[in-house]
């Protein structure tokens, strides 16, 4: 039934269209000449509508097929610069074809000129800064400002929270335009409730002064989410995961928002190797925060155990981890601004290394062995204030404070050579640091900065060694108690000018700085007679201050193809060292120079070329600076031969740098060249009981270069990226090993990573690691050199959006001589919910369960085998959900 | 949005030729080899041939599959040469060939419709045709009787001053219309050029390359196989 209807329809249809099929043809003339490409239109009478069109030919001549469905048209022929000319014909309803010309004749015509202007809604710019609309970019599907932040163009969120923009790491993520997380931006990232979010701000050349910005030259980025006037909110996230056998973990943030007050808490314990907080008590890095401090804190010379090891810490780390933080902001007035931060952190770390060391040097060789069981459980405290007014047209301060109280208890039972001792060292160090700064902007091309800075720490430590050491041998010792306290403290002020002058910026700096150092020490024992030995040889009462006025001047100055910078600075030091217990006063006045010069040059977009040079004069660090013996470990001591003369560096390295995005071809090439005039040397003399190393500093100079090249390339003919990197390091160095003479050291280092990727099918990424590296000592007589094997082997399936599941494999032989590897499995599999508020993951880590792992260490004088444990195999499930 | 109007009289000679400042914006996310351009194209035309140049207008867009991109960096001018005598086209933006190319079928089969639409406060009469891998919809002024648009869009009984494609990919509209005189010339005269079939097969090997290298955390490049144009599919 309905077959037919269609066929019904179709044939009405077409008779309908059939009836009026017309042709017209005809020439286009000026003058009798030709107008070829002209326009011959068919409108209906008193309509403007063009119903059907076509162009003369190069003779004029035009043909036009058309239906209408009405008696009469006008036909219409016009040509860029003629005045149209229009008939109207009578075409009836028969097929036919007309015959038509046209005459046209040049033209002058009034026109409409129009001008508009539109612009972008979505985002727009203003100078340095970059404003989205959320709106615009949101799909609904968004909880928290990182899911934004992915959206917006040109940000990219990393795994770890880091956010980029442009590649470029940001610096700051403000709220409001308040700074409420400073380094820890990513807890806030990952929480704040998007739905209180007006705009979000980019701010490149960001400063973080207010009143410099577009004097001072910064890179710097930052991102500012601008909240709803008047929204309170309240948003968190929470995790709670268990594993098999005893793993846990568990995490709880939330952020409280509203006009007056901003506050973010955490609140987090882990027993697998997760650390949150900002600090870290395992490896020697320094972190951002203490990088900016390093030069502030009071140092600690008693070892508190190593935790080194060349495997990732999920795999080594042991821990009991909890930590617990609050960010507060606090607006008093509208130019008024209060912030705080408490943050307290627990850790036990535990670790059992061993090693067996072989020493051959100068025709000695002899090996000992060690072994260690410790466990290491700092506390901190920190607290920060901060009171800052910098709302102002002209003039901003802030007042930035910090305490920050640490204990860190360390435990261990070492065996040194068969005997068993006990080591207890106790730290409690704390710093403070209060700064005030004041920025006066003088007129938009001009701004002057005054800072003044004062800080002060202290780290005493207590050392138990029960059975104890002696420098001699022979000597039974029934314990050792080692005491050793650094006091530091510092006041800084400067005045800065900074400025511009067309493509030439200035900075002046003029300053004093006076730091004031107390080192405390002494070791005494218990002998085997039960009498307590205190030997003025092993103790330090020095006093190290010094004071420096100084001037620096820095100009950069750009063009378009190459960019200078020249820096000048100069510090006159006074230094005064008084060792009371050796009753040595020493004085030095020096003058130091310090020139630094870049240059860039561009040669293209895709290239360039970078090299700089500087000299440097560093002064005597106060642990280069005692000499009475110190028991830093428990077959360790260490002292100095004292002097106060500075170390001379120079320093130039080159790099050149090639990308090629269109043909997938990039690669950098970088030289570096270091040279000290004069440089602290260890004597170290060694032997199976301890070993006892004295720096000193001898005008014998060393050197050292290297060379890294990173390349990639992609292969086409095998579907597969390439990256490469290569590090080749030489360095020329002395030293001197149980009383010999001073000895040339060569030692070269080359590393050699190649990695495969590839993609299948677009649910399937394959990645393939592998290392090699090697370690040659050369001295004039003995030679000493390892290689090591890693090769790791990664996949990850996409299922699909919530499901991603991945497989790590890694093979590695620390010791190609040795042959022993290893082999670790790991996988995790992660479930997301529909809605995005849940995730479910498991994670299965050290599969094969290995329990310990073996790495070798060598030096010009020895070669260290050394294995310490790992975390156990587990499986560990945990949900979380944000709210 | 303003408009200002302003009323002028002119005379023409032979060598009057139309300036047309067009908005192009190509934002194609259906997949992750989709694209986005920007630009300002400025067309200047008399009925013999014609220059259109783009150049990038800042912008800052956020897609579903291309994840962000911004044009803001981007420096670059592009020039099309079009003799619309001969129907070929000369251009250098050849997409990382590095030659010029001529580009001789590009002929747009159009239908008009009874549809008008304000382009600039004049009213322009509306045809459809499809592409190189879109259907469009053109909007063309008849009282401009040079048969030339924006980009290799052509053909129609008028200046044409708005393109939209249905799948809301590209957008390209008027923003400015001035009348000028001076001459036209060929800026890539006496210079070698690649024929369209020979861009095509080097735009799909070099797609195919980039597609599968891959970079760390298994993230790959993608680069389009379609501007304005599909380069895929003809």
């Amino acid at each position: 039934m309905r077959f037919k209807i269609y066929i019904v329809t179709f044939f009405l249809f077409h008779i309908l269209v059939s009836f009026s099929q017309q042709t017209i043809t005809g020439k286009v003339t000026e003058n009798n000449q030709p107008v070829p490409y002209a326009n011959v239109l068919i409108k209906k009478i008193n309509s403007d509508l063009i119903i059907q069109y076509t162009n003369t030919n190069e003779e004029g001549n035009y043909s036009l097929f058309f239906n209408v469905d009405v008696d009469s048209i006008v036909v219409e022929a016009n040509s860029f610069n003629y005045e149209s000319s229009q008939k109207i014909i009578y075409i009836g309803k028969e097929k036919k074809i007309t015959s038509l010309d046209f005459e046209l004749s040049p033209k002058t015509t009034l026109l409409k000129e129009v001008l508009i202007r539109d612009k972008l809604k979505h985002a727009s710019v203003k100078k340095d800064t970059i404003v989205f609309d959320p709106n615009k970019y949101k799909d609904g599907t968004e909880r928290v400002v990182e899911d934004l932040l992915k959206k917006l163009p040109g940000v990219k969120v990393e795994d770890n929270g880091e956010i980029k923009f442009r590649g470029k790491s940001i610096k700051k993520l403000l709220l409001d335009g308040d700074d409420l997380f400073d380094y820890q931006y990513s807890i806030g990232s990952k929480n704040i409730n998007v739905e209180i979010l007006d705009k979000v701000e980019v701010i490149e050349d960001y400063n973080e002064n207010s009143l410099l910005k577009g004097i001072k030259q910064s890179d710097d980025v930052a991102l500012n989410l601008k909240l709803k006037k008047g929204k309170t909110d309240y948003s968190g996230n929470s995790t709670i995961g268990y594993g098999i056998e005893n793993r846990y973990e568990t995490k709880v943030t939330g952020l409280l928002i509203n006009n007056k007050t901003k506050a973010f808490g955490i609140s987090s314990y882990n027993n697998i190797g997760i650390n949150n907080s900002p600090y870290d008590f395992q490896s020697e890095i320094l972190l951002v925060e203490s990088i900016n401090e390093s030069d502030l804190l009071a140092k600690e010379l008693i070892k508190q155990g190593s935790f080194f090891s060349n495997l990732d810490n999920k795999f080594h780390r042991i821990n009991n981890n909890f930590f617990s933080s609050i960010n507060t902001l606090f607006k008093i007035n509208k130019k008024l601004i209060l912030k705080s931060n408490f943050s307290f952190y627990n850790d036990k770390l535990i670790r059992q290394n061993n090693s067996s060391t072989d020493f051959l040097a100068n025709n000695e060789s002899f090996s000992y062995t060690t072994s260690e069981s410790l466990t290491k459980s700092p506390k901190i405290f920190n607290g920060g204030f901060q009171l800052l007014s910098n709302k102002n047209k002209n003039l901003n301060w802030e007042y930035v404070g910090k305490i920050n109280i640490q204990n860190i208890e360390y435990s261990s039972n070492s065996i040194n050579n068969n005997i068993l001792q006990n080591n207890q060292v106790s730290t409690n160090s704390f710093f403070t640091k209060h700064s005030f700064n004041l920025t006066k902007k003088i007129d938009d091309s001009k701004a002057l900065i005054s800072s003044v800075l004062f800080s002060k720490s202290q780290a005493p430590q207590n050392y138990n060694l029960t059975p104890g050491i002696s420098i001699d041998p022979a000597e039974n010792i029934i314990s050792n108690l080692q005491r050793s306290r650094f006091d530091k403290s510092n006041l800084y002020f400067k005045v800065e000018l900074i400025g511009k002058i067309n493509k030439l910026k200035y900075n002046l700096k003029l300053g004093y700085s006076s730091i004031n150092n107390n080192y405390n020490s002494d070791l005494t024992y218990v002998n085997e007679n039960g009498v307590i030995v205190n030997n003025s040889d092993f103790k330090n009462n020095t006093n190290y201050k010094y004071y420096f006025p100084f001037a620096e001047s820095t100009l950069v100055y750009s063009m378009e193809k190459i960019s200078f910078k020249f820096g000048l600075g100069s510090q006159y030091f006074n230094l005064q060292l008084d060792d009371k217990i050796r009753n040595k006063n020493t004085n030095s006045n020096n003058l130091v120079l310090t020139p630094l010069i870049k240059v860039l040059y561009k040669f293209s977009n895709k290239s360039n070329i970078l090299t700089s040079y500087t000299y440097n004069k560093i002064l005597p660090d106060e642990d280069n600076l005692f000499e009475g013996i110190v028991l830093n470990g428990y077959r360790n001591f260490q002292n100095n031969e004292v002097t106060l003369d500075f170390v001379k560096t120079h320093s130039f390295s080159i790099n050149y740098s090639y990308n090629d995005f269109i043909n997938l071809n990039n690669f950098s090439v970088a030289f570096f060249y270091n040279k000290k005039e004069n440089n602290y040397f260890s004597n170290t003399l060694i032997n199976t009981y301890s070993s006892i190393t004295s720096k000193f500093l001898a005008n014998i100079g060393n050197q050292d270069l290297s060379l890294n090249f990173s390349g990639e390339k992609y292969l086409d003919f095998i579907k597969t990226t390439f990256h490469m990197d290569t590090n080749f390091s030489l360095s020329f160095d002395k030293d001197i090993i149980n009383n010999s003479e001073v000895r040339d050291v060569e030692s070269r280092n080359l590393y050699f990573e190649l990695i495969a990727r590839k993609k299948l099918m677009k649910k399937v990424f394959l990645e393939n690691i592998l290392t090699y590296n090697n370690s040659t000592y050369l001295t004039e007589t003995d030679k000493n050199s390892f290689n090591s094997f890693k090769e790791s082997f990664k996949s990850v399936y996409k299922l699909d959006d919530n499901v991603k599941a991945s497989f790590t494999l890694h093979c590695i032989i620390p010791d190609l001589s040795i042959k022993n590897s290893y082999t670790f499995i790991d996988t995790e599999i992660t479930f997301t919910s529909k809605n995005k508020k849940i995730d479910y993951s498991i994670v299965g880590r050290n599969l094969t369960n290995n329990k310990t792992f073996e790495t070798t260490f060598i030096t010009d004088f020895s070669k260290t085998v050394s294995s310490h444990n790992l975390i156990n195999r587990y499986i560990l499930a945990s949900v979380s959900f944000k709210f | 949005m303003f408009l200002l109007l302003f009323l002028t009289k002119i005379c023409f000679s032979q060598n009057d030729k139309i300036v047309v400042t067009y908005k192009s914006l190509t934002l194609d996310d259906k997949d992750e080899n989709g694209c986005i351009l920007y630009d300002k194209g400025e067309l200047v035309t008399n009925n013999k041939e014609s220059l259109y140049t783009e150049t990038p207008l800042d912008t800052i867009v956020d897609m579903v599959n291309l994840g962000t991109i911004s044009t803001i960096d981007y420096k670059y001018k592009f020039t099309y040469y079009k003799d619309l005598k001969n129907k070929t086209i000369l251009q250098d933006r050849s997409y990382g060939m590095k030659q010029i190319i001529k580009d001789d079928n590009y002929k747009i089969n159009w239908t008009i419709t009874k549809n008008t639409k304000y382009v600039l406060s004049y009213i322009c009469q509306e045809a459809v045709g499809s592409f190189r891998g879109r259907e469009y919809k053109a909007y063309f002024l008849k009282d401009i009787p040079i048969s030339n648009g924006p980009f290799k869009f052509d053909g129609l009984p008028g200046l044409i001053l708005e393109v939209q494609s249905t799948d809301g990919a590209v957008s390209i509209v008027a923003t400015e219309l001035l009348y000028d005189e001076g001459d036209i010339v060929n800026p890539f005269i006496n210079i070698d050029n690649k024929k369209w079939t020979d861009f095509i097969s080097f735009y799909k090997k070099y797609f195919e390359k980039v597609s599968n290298h891959t970079l760390e955390d298994g993230l790959s490049i993608s680069v389009p196989n379609r501007y304005i144009e599909s380069f895929t599919k003809e």
